[in-house]
């Protein structure tokens, strides 16, 4: 009877054994590639960023030298405010204009044909669209039309000078930006309960204040994924930049993240790109947390 | 980050042309545009000596050097690399993972017609690293339609050319146009340079004179005059630089001859008849003008298993035939008795050739990386915002490097 009993508890457990790995066992593709590309990279440098190094010859360890230089180099300031004028202009046009068209857009019957209208330009790559607003913005593009109408003083290449090429490379990045926002907002919209929001309409809610007070916060876990996607991606700018102006002229419209690419691999300074990869790291790390901790709680 | 994009970067690249065959020696290079050419050269080849060439192009430049400089000291690494002649190629030669090419030279080269005098600029210690690939003379290319419009001739003096800039900025026309890439900015420090005291070029590239040296800073003062006196052009893409001069906008373009393919492929423009060149005069009248020049070779991987075979493939690059064809196809050549089939570019070649004039390394290859860095942006910085506190600040910063530099 006893050998009866246990084989098929023998047979329940490794059952249960096998459908408590299982679920590990899809998660093993993913991990070996996030260790190999990230783990390991991130690893990697982390301890090239204590040494100097070229890429040819052998790694001089100097211990925190290089980022003790980062925060004595005026063109790692520059690149950081740079960074921050991307990360405003990253939650202004992606995120705020984003979630005002979405509202605009559920209250009209063709939400169809405005999604796809404002989705389109995400469906370019970034360094296409890169390519064909640098083309525009030549001196032989738009510029042109306006000398030739007469506004001369704008007939230049406005992605050459300095400054002012960040701002247009914002709002052209922003604008390929808004599209996948734009649908996300739209879905979380459609998605908030219509009771709470009639409710407070009963009670006097309305306009501005309804948003405020009622839509908003009932958006807040599709707000805080926008957020953190477009903060995310506003720290790694590099494609439209490089693309447009190359980090130019004379470094005025770099990133962290093209100085980073530019110290590594054009400077042949690998410790103090890397020491830079590691601060872009921590910080998008540092972002992420403090934006997915309420989200994390929620779910426990 | 960076050990991601290392890897990444390693694996980038256009597979190009060539040989798919058993026999076929990988050349890597940053000129992806000379795949075709490659290919042409390959075929012939591989009819003579069963190799041929299996090529791959990047079209960025940086991305080149670091998936190049990663890939050497391994035995897969590629047999044949591009790069660059003087600091650039100390750094990789002293690394020992390029081979010595002096035997190379001696028994091969020399015979097949190559000019012994440009194994100084492949020459470290003693040992020759480099076979040249390409070497291309800076000119001022000037187009001939504005200057017959306005009356004028290329300058006999200095004092010419500064006349012939303001006749075309009073005209409306840009004298001379530039092009906004972010290296360009130092082949105007070594115009001025060059045309200033040719000697006084070589003393600063060497360390030997300073930056914030008071002949330097009059040689560049002659620049900043000359871009608050609006001869110069906003910088702009290098096709929109081709682009102003094929248009009229810009009557003159400081280029070497691998400007010409633009001009005749997009603008169908032809050489005398349109375009003409002319090597800047010396500011003083009397030293020979000089002309500066890019030798490009190629190295071999020392480590690489293909390392026999790319000698051998080097040997019959090395010769006038596969000359000539990378000669028509690029409109550059340098080899005495190989023509592009282009007047200008050819004369470009028989006047760089010939004793009138003085041919100095271009200052990106003739001093070290880490000072070229620092200087191509502080003279842009200076070119954008030019005046005596801005010209003395940026040779301060350039001095500053060079002064860390081992020379």
């Amino acid at each position: 009877m006893e050998i009866v009993k246990s084989k098929p508890s023998s047979k329940l457990s490794m059952k249960r054994k096998i459908e408590k790995i299982t679920p590990y066992l899809y998660l093993v593709p993913a991990v070996i590639l996030v260790v190999i590309f990230c783990i390991y990279s991130d690893f990697f440098s982390l301890i090239v960023s204590f040494t100097e190094w070229d890429g040819l010859n052998e790694m001089q360890f100097i211990g925190f030298q290089n980022y003790i230089q980062m925060f004595q180099d005026p063109n790692f300031l520059l690149s950081s405010i740079n960074t921050l004028i991307w990360v405003f202009g990253t939650l202004l046009i992606p995120v705020f204009i984003a979630l005002l068209f979405a509202i605009a857009i559920t209250h009209v019957k063709t939400q169809s044909f405005f999604k796809i209208v404002f989705y389109l330009p995400n469906a370019l790559s970034q360094t296409i669209a890169g390519i064909i607003l640098t083309t525009i913005l030549s001196t032989y593009g738009l510029p042109h039309l306006l000398g030739v109408m007469g506004f001369e003083s704008l007939a230049k290449d406005w992605l050459t000078v300095p400054y002012i090429n960040t701002l247009i490379m914002v709002v052209s990045s922003g604008w390929q930006g808004i599209g996948l926002n734009l649908i996300l907002f739209i879905v979380g919209l459609n998605q908030i309960p219509k009771e709470p929001i009639e409710a407070a309409i009963m009670e006097g809610a309305k306009g501005i204040r309804l948003y405020t007070k009622v839509v908003l916060p009932l958006l807040k876990p599709i707000m805080l994924i926008v957020l953190l996607m477009s903060l995310v991606n506003s720290f790694k700018s590099f494609d439209t930049i490089w693309v447009m102006t190359n980090g130019g002229p004379f470094r005025t419209s770099e990133t962290l993240a093209v100085t980073m690419y530019k110290e590594a691999f054009v400077n042949n300074q690998l410790g103090y790109g890397s020491a830079i990869a590691m601060l872009l790291s921590v910080t998008v790390l540092i972002i992420s947390w403090f934006l997915l901790r309420d989200t994390f709680k929620g779910e426990e | 980050m960076t050990s991601t994009s290392l890897l990444l970067v390693a694996c980038g690249g256009n597979n190009g042309s060539g040989g798919n065959s058993a026999n076929a020696v990988d050349y890597y290079s940053d000129l992806a545009d000379d795949g075709p050419i490659v290919e042409e050269i390959s075929e012939n080849m591989e009819e003579k000596i069963d190799l041929s060439i299996n090529f791959t192009g990047y079209s960025d430049g940086q991305a080149y050097q670091t998936a190049a400089s990663q890939s050497l000291g391994k035995e897969d690494s590629p047999g044949i690399f591009k790069w660059w002649s003087g600091y650039r190629l100390n750094t990789l030669a002293s690394t020992g993972e390029i081979a010595d090419l002096t035997d190379e030279w001696e028994d091969y080269y020399i015979d097949a017609g190559i000019n012994p005098e440009l194994a100084e600029a492949f020459t470290v210690d003693g040992k020759i690293y480099g076979a040249p690939l390409s070497v291309l003379y800076n000119v001022v290319f000037y187009n001939k339609n504005v200057f017959d419009e306005y009356n004028l001739s290329p300058p006999e003096t200095f004092d010419d050319f500064l006349d012939i800039a303001e006749t075309l900025k009073n005209e409306g026309v840009i004298p001379l146009a530039v092009k906004n890439d972010g290296w360009a900015s130092f082949v105007w420090l070594q115009f001025f340079l060059g045309a200033y005291d040719p000697d006084l070029y070589t003393d600063l590239v060497e360390g030997n004179v300073s930056y914030e040296d008071d002949q330097v800073v009059e040689a560049l003062t002659v620049w900043q005059s000359m871009i608050e006196a609006g001869y110069f052009g906003e910088p702009v893409k290098s096709e929109n630089q081709t682009r102003q001069f094929a248009m009229g906008d810009a009557a003159m373009a400081y280029e070497p001859p691998i400007f010409i393919k633009g001009l005749e492929d997009d603008y169908d423009m032809e050489a005398n008849e349109d375009y003409g060149m002319f090597v800047i005069p010396s500011m003083d009248g009397d030293t020979e003008p000089v002309i500066f020049y890019e030798a490009s070779p190629l190295v071999i991987s020392e480590a690489s298993s293909q390392k026999d075979d790319a000698k051998k493939v080097l040997r019959e690059l090395e010769t006038k035939d596969s000359f000539e064809i990378y000669a028509k196809e690029s409109k550059a050549a340098f080899v005495e008795g190989v023509e592009t089939g282009n007047e200008i570019s050819d004369e470009i070649n028989e006047i760089a050739n010939s004793d009138d004039y003085i041919l100095k390394l271009r200052y990106y290859e003739a001093t070290p990386s880490n000072i070229v860095d620092t200087a191509t942006e502080n003279l842009w910085e200076f070119f954008y915002n030019p005046s005596e506190n801005s010209l003395k600040k940026a040779l301060a910063n350039i001095q500053k490097v060079a002064d860390e530099e081992d020379f």
